[in-house]
Order: structure tokens, then sequence, then C-alpha cells
């Protein structure tokens, strides 16, 4: 597919008027050192964009801007902090396996396992449900064995056309950050409390393969050595 | 010949002025046993809960420049104190604050329903106003708006008019806007034709129905015949 030859998520649909909303010029993004520009999240918007009462699923913390940021717009936004609840999930688990007794057959559990578990009771969604899907940058922290199976389940959600906003750090973070979308081409990084350690670094090839049954893909390197990566279903 | 009319010494302003808004807090009454219905004239009780006012994110709401008047109409205040848990379906006119854990389903019609810190819900929540502070598994429905405190946890789908999140708040679901004083949906029964819901107990206060009205009822069947 062409990138340049965005097709319509749905062609009937009336295009999307800018909101009056005022965005916040360049002296009140600079005033604050978080904001950054998002190359990934002005395309994100253009893909998604006709897709008017449109379905988005935001697997980072949930944000008042970023809420209103789609409704406004017309979309309906689910969110499900995925990096919190696989937190919670582990600690659940090593609690239970701690409460085991020794020799006992539950007590062997297997990342793959732990994984497929996890996943029985999260992004649970029907199929070809969503228009477009933020990841921010939960894939540097995820499991290996959790990630494959998040982007299969990924696949599985977003509808055909429907896009993915992804961004990778290429050098360790400082800090563990969350994610919030200022204006529509302004994203604030929020330090907090750190959930989980940053797992790895992804080279190109690698966040190609496992974006592997998307069709075709786009990325923005930033002065903050973040990269943003754009996959279509 | 022409007279000065005697009743013009009303003050116009006094007329015009609106209720307060429908953020400001309540006096509410904590009691520390079972559920109680306050009574309409407020006393100056101690209170162990008060809900904070409007957060400071609020300014993102799109809010009418001019003051709306406030659509609760309710004036008494219900409390399910903490360590005291109800499982069953829970209707009303007042105010509800739940400390404990409530487990069902809630529905004050005309009533603001808060979730305190420590207070557990299990049950999809129907009201005008909704506050969470607490945790909360089940839908929120309000027909003027919901607010996530800092410390909340939302496990189910928000449909309101208007909503403000705190920085902090964990929500797991789908939030949908909808018109203001719209409420009624397929899960919404009228008391009367709504299937009984197993329970160990139910509570209802001495308030009259929620649905009242011709309109409420025939905007209710309207809503089940949409089918969203």
């Amino acid at each position: 597919m062409s990138w340049t030859a965005k097709p319509r998520l749905n062609p009937t649909a009336p295009r999307l008027k800018p909101t009056g909303t005022a965005k916040p010029g360049p002296k009140a993004v600079e005033a604050n050192g978080n904001v950054r520009i998002s190359n990934g999240l002005k395309e994100f918007l253009w893909l998604i964009d006709g897709s008017s009462q449109g379905r988005i699923l935001d697997l980072g913390a949930v944000f008042q801007s970023t809420v209103m940021f789609f409704i406004e717009r017309g979309f309906r936004l689910s969110t499900e902090d995925m990096m919190r609840s696989w937190k919670e999930f582990l600690i659940t688990e090593e609690e239970s396996m701690r409460n085991m007794k020794i020799g006992d057959e539950g007590a062997r559990v297997s990342q793959g396992m732990l994984a497929g578990k996890f996943l029985d009771s999260n992004l649970q969604y029907p199929e070809d449900n969503f228009h477009g899907v933020l990841v921010w940058d939960l894939f540097d922290y995820l499991d290996a064995e959790l990630l494959p199976r998040v982007m299969e389940r990924l696949y599985t959600v977003l509808r055909p056309g429907g896009a993915v906003l992804a961004s990778f750090h290429s050098k360790t973070p400082e800090r563990f950050n969350r994610y919030k979308i200022v204006d529509g081409q302004n994203i604030e990084l929020i330090p907090s409390p750190t959930l989980a350690v940053h797992s790895r670094i992804f080279q190109n090839r690698e966040i190609l393969d496992i974006f592997g049954k998307f069709r075709s893909s786009k990325t923005f390197v930033g002065r903050d050595q973040v990269r943003e990566a754009l996959f279509l279903k | 010949m022409w007279r000065k009319p005697t009743d013009a010494k009303t003050n116009p302003q006094a007329s015009n002025l609106p209720e307060p808004a429908a953020t400001t807090p309540k006096p509410m009454q904590n009691t520390p046993t079972n559920v109680t219905a306050a009574p309409a004239t407020p006393a100056p009780i101690a209170q162990s809960f008060t809900p904070t006012p409007a957060p400071s994110v609020s300014s993102n709401i799109a809010t009418p420049s001019t003051p709306a008047p406030s659509p609760l109409r309710s004036n008494s205040v219900s409390v399910i104190g903490a360590g005291l848990k109800i499982q069953g379906e829970i209707t009303g006119d007042s105010d509800l604050v739940i400390e404990g854990e409530a487990h069902g389903r809630i529905r004050m019609v005309n009533g603001r329903v808060t979730v305190a810190p420590k207070g557990r819900v299990n049950a999809d929540i129907e009201a005008v106003e909704i506050s969470v502070e607490g945790f909360v598994q089940g839908g929120l429905k309000a027909s003027d708006k919901v607010r996530l405190g800092p410390a909340s946890q939302v496990q189910g789908s928000v449909m309101t008019p208007r909503i403000a999140i705190e920085d902090g708040a964990r929500l797991r679901g789908k939030v949908e806007m909808i018109r203001a004083g719209e409420v009624a949906t397929p899960a919404a029964k009228t008391p009367g034709v709504s299937a009984p819901v197993s329970s160990t107990a139910k509570v209802t206060d001495s308030a009259p129905p929620a649905i009242t009205s011709e309109a409420d009822r025939a905007k209710a069947t309207a809503a089940r015949g949409s089918g969203d």
C-alpha cells in the first residue's frame, strides 16, 4: 500500500473540521519542558480522520486531556493501563505462588503460561473493533513472552485499515514516563513512579519483525531519541 | 390615572439567581452503622468524609458559560458506612455515599453517588452525578457529570455528558459522551417492570419511584427500543 495514498476508513463520513478549542501556542508548549512534538501522533490522527464515531484504544494511563481530545472529535475512547495491569497481575501471581506448598504442581509456572493467563482477563475486546490503538512505549517494557501475544491480540481487535502508534526508546530512558496528549501535534511526558524496568532497546529490524502481520509502516525519530512507529492493519 | 405597580419592588436579580453549582460539596451525614436516610433538613453533624471540591482539571471540561441550574433535586444523604456490605438494588432520590461495599445495582436518578476512598462497589451506577474516590467495577452512567478522583479505580464503561479525570485515576473501560439529562438505556428499566435482582438485602428509601412522569417512561421505553 502506498503510504501517501491513504485509504479513508469511511469514505462517506464527513471529514472532521478542526474544533474551536484553542491549541496551546508555541509559548505554552515551550513553557513545559516535558512537552514534545509528536509527528507520529499527527500522522495517526490523519489516518483515523474520517472515521467519525470511531473507536480508539489507549493502552496508557488515563488522562483528562487525552480523553477529551478524542471525545471532542467524536471518537469513542477505551482505556486500559496495560503496564499497570501487568505489574499487578505479576504481584498477585507471585503472592499466590508464595503461598503454595513445595512440590505443588501449580508452582511450576513458565513465563508463557503467565502471559497466557494475563491475556485471559486483559485486552478482551471484539474483533475488528478499533480504528486506532495508542501503545506509547509499552513494548519497551513487556516481557518477551507477552509481547508477541499482545501483538497478536492487537492485530485481532484492530479493524482492517486501523492504525497503531507505538514509540520506542533508542536508549534507556532516564525515568519512567506516562504519555498525555496536549493537542493534535504535542504530547506531554509525565514523570511517574517506575512501574516496570525498561526491558530492551529495539532495533529498526526488530520493530518491523514484531509488527510483521501489519501492512505498512512509517517511523519518526525525535531529538529525544524516541522513535515513533505507525503501522496499519 | 396611572399608578405605580406595588410589586415592582421585587428584586429581579434575586429570582434569577441560579441554584448552587452541582459540584458544591454538601454536608453529609455519616453514621457509623447502617444505611440511613438523613432528614430533609441538614443537621450540623460531624463529617468523617467530605467530598473534595471540583478538581483542578475541571477547566478542561466543556462547561456552559452561564451557570446552569443544578439538576440535583434531592436534599438528603444516605450513607453506606464503612464495614457495611450491601447486596442488591439500591434506588431512590437522595444522595448516596458509599464508604463500605455495595454489590448489585445503584440507581439514584435525582441524586449524587459518591464512592468514598475506601468504598468498593461492584455494580452499575446510575445517577445525576457520580464521584469516585474508591473502587468501582461496573458501568457509570451520569446524566450530568462523572468525576474520577486521583486514587479512584474504575473498571467499566463511563457514559456522561461531562467528565473530570484527575491525574492518578485508573479507568479500564470505555468513555462515551451522552447528552445532558440522558440516562435511560436498555439497562435502565423502570422499577415497575424491572426483573428482581437476586439479593440478600434491598435498600430503598422512602422517596417516590425513580421514574415518575409519563415523559420519563416514554423516554426509557424509547431508549430500550433503540437498543443503544
